[in-house]
């Protein structure tokens, strides 16, 4: 055995520690990430799940024309200013006789979600011929209440609730006056005030009316300006100036691109705050970049060939882009564009800057009217005090979630079907 | 009439353009024999008379609506009585906020003064003017370009290259929209901050240590002054980045070699795009995440042992942008360790030595600038970092380099400065800007000084 | 490990288009000349330093070794010749396991360094490749100084207990690599900035400062001008009074010059294996005899 050899073994066994300490730290960190993800999504999913539920309360409501101030329910403006509160109040004070005393009669009246007489109202609208009538009714309960009846009893001990509500509450639930249903407010209403009224039906429009905005502009711009690019740019000063415009707009923090959105398009042009117009325009700016440099790509993917067959065949530079390269590098500029417009539909910074972050109760209509968009929505719902909006804005969270997952698996299918390997 | 109307409008004209231009071109091609006598295909002569007829209209179009409003106030303004006229920027906004409610109907006028209602008639008429002459100018410039591109019509007409030329100088603008935006970032940060540096001297905002912008909203209201001394927020910025990349860059670095030198084809198809998921997450979800989880944990953690930790301590925001930044240091580290040549391992290997002693040998040292250039990237991508910091960091400008202790940032003074009512043009608001202009000037500088590492990089290995 | 294939699957390709212009070859030539089933020659020696037999190499389902057996005598200099994509290097990489780094590459038979099997799973591989070490095709100097480049080896095996040690180490590698006299002005300087030739030499020094007992070579001068050829060559000779040598060539005259004994590969097989001199002044097989008057290569 020679003397290297020796030594050489001599080493061996602290040689081979390190390595597998190496490789466990390298295994412990991607667990890290693994685990960071893992723990986002339960955590989320377990925070957000119960939103997607709401309790309602079992009451004989009677549409009294006296208390509701209502003579004839097809008189639209007497409709609208009935007393709804005040029926509700009665067929509490009827299932809960013996509460008594002003404080107690409040307490009492907090159980029903204010929502619910625009429910009842509804229905007056619907059916004229309620009025007068008793009908035995499920009513949308307060977001306390919610929140009492989903708590385990050891949470229960933490209920804003005070402890007569408390009985009340277990006493409808022992009878089987409660229930849980889905919680179709959730997609059917704007932002409120009152969690169990709140809805995310407003940010997904305002979201959907900003990304229309953004992808109209964002996907013909980005793609002319990659053909411009690769096909017909000079190799000089202008055309560097522009690539390293473009790879330093991609790094560019997104908060900028709110100042810029607020000084100039705001600022300057006049556009009105707090509209998807806006937030789309900012949007557009910031995820040029992204779309340009992808779309480049695709266009370097088109081999030469096919080029200068075209060209053989005497088409001229433009004939050969739009005729040619245009069709077969589509494919990839689409899948860039959707994993752009994934990235602008999850961003919040730049739209907090241009006023996206209003409380708008509206469902808007289109890009001019001044909307609020998913993650802002979420944001704003986090920010809020009350213990249910953090439910809301976990359920809210995983909408946005769910969208974003679709585009980026519609990206990779499209990007397994369409795309062509040369 | 209205922008969408006349937008309508102007399709039309242009499609009709298109076709007129279609049926010139066949009838002057069908005395010569056909339309191979022409210069050029129907369609080009079709798409020319188009574009004749669109271009200068809407450049008309584009430019008028970009500047008819600012036009129209300084107009209604200059005809207010002396005594009304605004005095500063904050009676400015609210003289003009008046004219436009009265004007839209949501404020009688009779409940504002004479002067202002007249203004506001004023407006109503000068914009039904504007709206007038737009469509005018609009019918005529189309009508005109139209019947130009009519009248040149000719079988030796190059109507393909113009065409073309047309549209490749169309490409072209779309490309400079790139160079547009930097400008357009530039200049609206820059005169705000000239702005701000005219009310608040420079070297106080760069080295002044008290952060305080509550300025007095009136002239009348007694407030403090205001302290805007920036350190605090480039302080708060660094821990928050620094702990972040505490996190990031060992783990991302480690995850990325590990998938490349190690790992087994399956476990990579699986951990790869797991990770990859965790950077297509919104950062708004981080920032739920670390407000209401991570941050409340941290403190219990703390309070458990004993120690006090702020309900918003830079700990918890820097952990999660930490987590945000991994799939971000692992795929830039993993491009730059698969660029170190394969001959380079072998070379190591055929010495005997064990993998890891390549990795740390050899194609770490060889991969060292790319992972800098890399590093560098993350580093600016935590500095400018938004709704983590807004949501879990605080906004407390407190000058300490205790992770536990709530801390504040650039990013989140801007989004607080700029949120919420405040007139355009007070120091406050300005100030946002001013903080805009570092953040960008640092971002800038970092992203070049990468961005140019790791080209070089690459060409070494290519 | 994925970069490996990647890295290597060109070649392979390249192997591919060359095996295929190789085997229209074969066919043109199985005609006249009868393809073996068994080397000719005088394949083996007695107490080798290296014992092979049947050593068949397979990558994914496709066999590039077929049964090749043959030993390599002490302080000797084997060369191994043939066609593009016979297999050659394949074959010089099974002898100290850098196969191992490919993970569709499988390796049968026995391998043998003095009694030791190279495949035994007991066997550590980091052992077998201090003794039997490796020089490439292209010059891979690590991006480092001269000197690191050369005290890497006895750095990682832990060889030099002392600086003192470790640069006499260096010294001595680079002397007997013959490029101290060019170098030692500028030890901390790059190793990549130094010449085609120069480059290979500091490989050459940093293999030997582990003091292995067998060095491959895998056409260590395909990437050298003549002149920096000429200088690895005259190393070899100087070189194989001291280590065991097997080296791949391109070049007839090459191994004609450098080696004791030649194998003659052939689409994976050992057609022939004899003293340099027979081999090229009396070949026993046609097909070597094709290869080394021209007939294709």
């Amino acid at each position: 055995m020679s003397e290297t050899t020796e030594k050489v073994r001599k080493t061996l066994a602290r040689r081979y520690r390190a390595e597998k300490r190496f490789k466990a730290f390298g295994i412990g960190s991607i667990g890290i990430g693994l685990m960071a993800l893992v723990l986002l999504f339960t955590d989320i999913i377990g925070k957000g799940h119960s939103a997607f539920f709401e309790y309602e309360v079992q009451l004989p409501i009677t549409f009294d024309a006296e208390v509701l101030d209502v003579s004839d329910p097809r008189d639209e403006d007497e409709l609208n200013y009935g007393n709804y509160q005040g029926v509700i109040r009665d067929a509490l004070a009827e299932r809960f006789p013996t509460v008594e005393g002003r404080q107690d009669t409040r307490a009492l009246n907090q159980l029903v979600s204010t929502g619910a007489g625009y429910a009842l109202r509804d229905m007056l609208r619907e059916d004229p011929s309620l009025l007068g009538e008793t009908r035995t009714l499920w009513l949308l309960a307060d977001d306390d209440v919610d929140l009492f009846l989903k708590a385990s009893e050891k949470q229960r001990e933490d209920s804003r609730l005070n402890t007569k509500q408390q009985q009340w509450v277990a006493e409808l639930e022992a009878s089987g006056e409660t229930r849980m249903v889905f919680n179709q407010s959730l997609f059917s209403y704007g932002d409120s005030r009152e969690p169990e009224q709140a809805g995310i039906l407003g940010a997904i429009l305002g979201s959907l009316f900003t990304m229309i905005v953004t992808l109209v502009l964002s996907f013909p711009v980005g793609v002319a300006a990659a053909i411009y690019l690769e096909e017909f740019a000079p190799k000089n000063k202008f055309t560097d100036f522009i690539e390293v415009n473009i790879n330093n707009l991609a790094a560019v923090p997104s908060i900028i691109f709110g100042l810029l959105g607020l000084a100039v398009i705001i600022g300057l042009f006049g556009l009105p705050r707090s509209v998807p117009l806006v937030g789309g325009i900012v949007l557009t700016l910031m995820t040029l970049p992204t779309i340009i440099i992808s779309s480049r790509a695709a266009i370097k993917a088109v081999p030469p060939s096919i080029r200068q067959a075209a060209m053989g065949l005497g088409a001229s530079k433009m004939q050969v882009v739009l005729h040619h390269v245009l069709p077969l590098a589509l494919p990839g500029m689409l899948t860039g564009a959707i994993i752009g417009m994934a990235q602008a539909l999850g961003e919040t910074a730049p739209l907090l800057m241009i006023g996206m972050v209003a409380f708008i109760v509206d469902l808007p209509a289109g890009p001019l009217d001044a909307a609020t968009v998913l993650p802002v929505q979420i944001y704003l719902w986090a920010d809020s005090p009350e213990q249910s909006f953090e439910a809301l804005a976990s359920a809210a969270i995983m909408v946005l979630l769910a969208f974003l997952i679709t585009m980026n698996t519609l990206a990779v299918v499209l990007r397994k079907r369409l795309e062509r390997r040369w | 009439m209205q922008t969408g109307n006349l937008l309508l409008l102007l399709v039309v004209m242009v499609a009709g353009a298109y076709f007129v231009g279609l049926r010139r071109s066949y009838a002057l091609a069908r005395p010569l024999g056909g339309i191979r006598h022409l210069h050029s295909l129907p369609f080009y002569f079709a798409m020319r008379s188009a574009m004749w007829c669109a271009i200068p209209a809407l450049v008309v179009l584009g430019l008028w609506l970009a500047f008819d409003d600012s036009i129209i106030r300084q107009q209604v303004l200059a005809g207010l009585p002396a005594e009304l006229q605004p005095t500063d920027a904050s009676s400015y906004n609210l003289t003009l906020s008046k004219i436009q409610n009265v004007a839209s109907g949501a404020l009688p006028a009779n409940f504002v003064e004479a002067p202002i209602a007249a203004a506001a008639e004023n407006l109503q008429a000068l914009r039904q003017t504007s709206a007038m002459a737009l469509t005018v100018v609009i019918i005529v410039l189309c009508m005109f370009g139209g019947a130009w591109a009519w009248l040149k019509v000719s079988p030796q007409l190059r109507a393909r290259q113009q065409v073309e030329r047309v549209l490749q100088t169309l490409f072209m603008l779309c490309a400079t929209v790139a160079i547009l935006t930097t400008v357009g970032i530039v200049l609206s940060v820059l005169f705000e901050s000239i702005r701000f540096f005219g009310k608040v001297p420079v070297t106080d905002f760069l080295f002044g240590l008290q952060w305080s912008p509550q300025t007095a909203l009136r002239a009348d209201q007694v407030a403090s002054g205001g302290a805007f001394g920036a350190v605090p927020l480039f302080m708060g910025t660094m821990l928050i980045s620094a702990i972040a990349l505490l996190v990031a860059v060992p783990v991302g670095l480690m995850s990325a070699i590990y998938l490349a030198e190690y790992a087994s084809n399956r476990v990579r198809t699986v951990a790869k795009p797991a990770l990859e998921v965790l950077a297509g997450v919104p950062t708004v979800v981080y920032g739920f995440f670390a407000a209401l989880t991570v941050a409340p944990f941290i403190r219990g953690m703390g309070e458990s042992i004993g120690l006090d930790v702020a309900s918003e301590s830079a700990l918890a925001a820097g952990l999660v942008m930490g987590i945000m930044i991994i799939p971000f240091v692992s795929s830039l580290a993993d491009d730059v360790i698969t660029a170190v040549p394969q001959a380079m391992r072998d070379g190591s290997l055929g010495l005997g030595a064990t993998k890891s002693e390549t990795i740390k040998k050899v194609i770490f040292p060889a991969a060292l600038p790319g992972i800098m250039g890399g590093i560098l990237l993350a580093a600016s991508r935590a500095i400018g970092e938004t709704m983590i910091v807004v949501m879990a960091a605080g906004l407390a400008a407190n000058l300490t380099a205790n992770p536990l202790e709530a801390v504040t940032t650039i990013t989140v003074q801007i989004v607080t400065l700029l949120t919420g009512d405040q007139e355009f043009d007070s120091a406050k608001t300005l100030a946002a800007f001013a903080l805009g202009l570092m953040l960008f000037i640092t971002t800038l500088v970092m992203n070049i000084f990468a961005l140019h590492i790791v080209k070089k990089y690459r060409e070494q290995y290519d | 490990m994925e970069t490996a294939q990647q890295l290597d699957k060109p070649s392979l390709g390249n192997n591919d288009a060359a095996k295929d212009k190789a085997i229209n070859e074969r066919d043109a030539m199985t005609q006249d000349t009868p393809y073996p089933d068994q080397t000719v020659g005088q394949p083996f020696v007695d107490n080798p330093k290296m014992r092979l037999r049947d050593v068949e190499v397979f990558y994914a389902d496709n066999q590039a070794i077929h049964g090749v057996s043959l030993d390599i005598g002490k302080n000797e200099v084997v060369s191994l010749i043939g066609p593009s994509g016979c297999g050659k290097s394949t074959f010089l990489r099974c002898l100290n396991r850098m196969n191992d780094t490919i993970d569709i590459c499988r390796v049968k038979g026995d391998l043998h360094l003095e009694g030791q099997d190279l495949y035994d799973p007991k066997l550590d591989v980091v052992e077998l490749r201090a003794r039997v070490g490796m020089v490439f095709q292209k010059p891979n100097p690590f991006p480092k100084s001269i000197y690191d480049n050369v005290a890497y080896g006895p750095r990682i095996h832990g060889l030099a207990n002392k600086k003192y040690d470790l640069d006499e180490i260096v010294e001595n590698s680079l002397r007997k690599a013959g490029l101290w006299d060019e170098v030692k002005d500028r030890l901390h300087a790059s190793g990549t900035g130094l010449s085609g030739g120069q480059q290979q030499r500091l490989c050459i020094a940093r293999t030997i400062a582990v003091s292995p007992e067998v060095v491959l070579m895998d056409e260590p001068c395909s990437a050298l001008d003549p002149i920096a050829t000429a200088k690895i060559e005259e190393l070899i000779s100087e070189l194989s009074e001291s280590y065991t040598i097997a080296i791949v060539t391109h070049s007839m005259q090459q191994a004609a010059r450098v080696s004791h004994r030649t194998a003659y590969f052939h689409l994976g097989r050992l057609v022939e294996m004899n003293d340099t001199e027979t081999v090229f002044t009396k070949p026993e097989h046609d097909l070597t005899e094709a290869y080394i008057t021209g007939r294709f290569g």
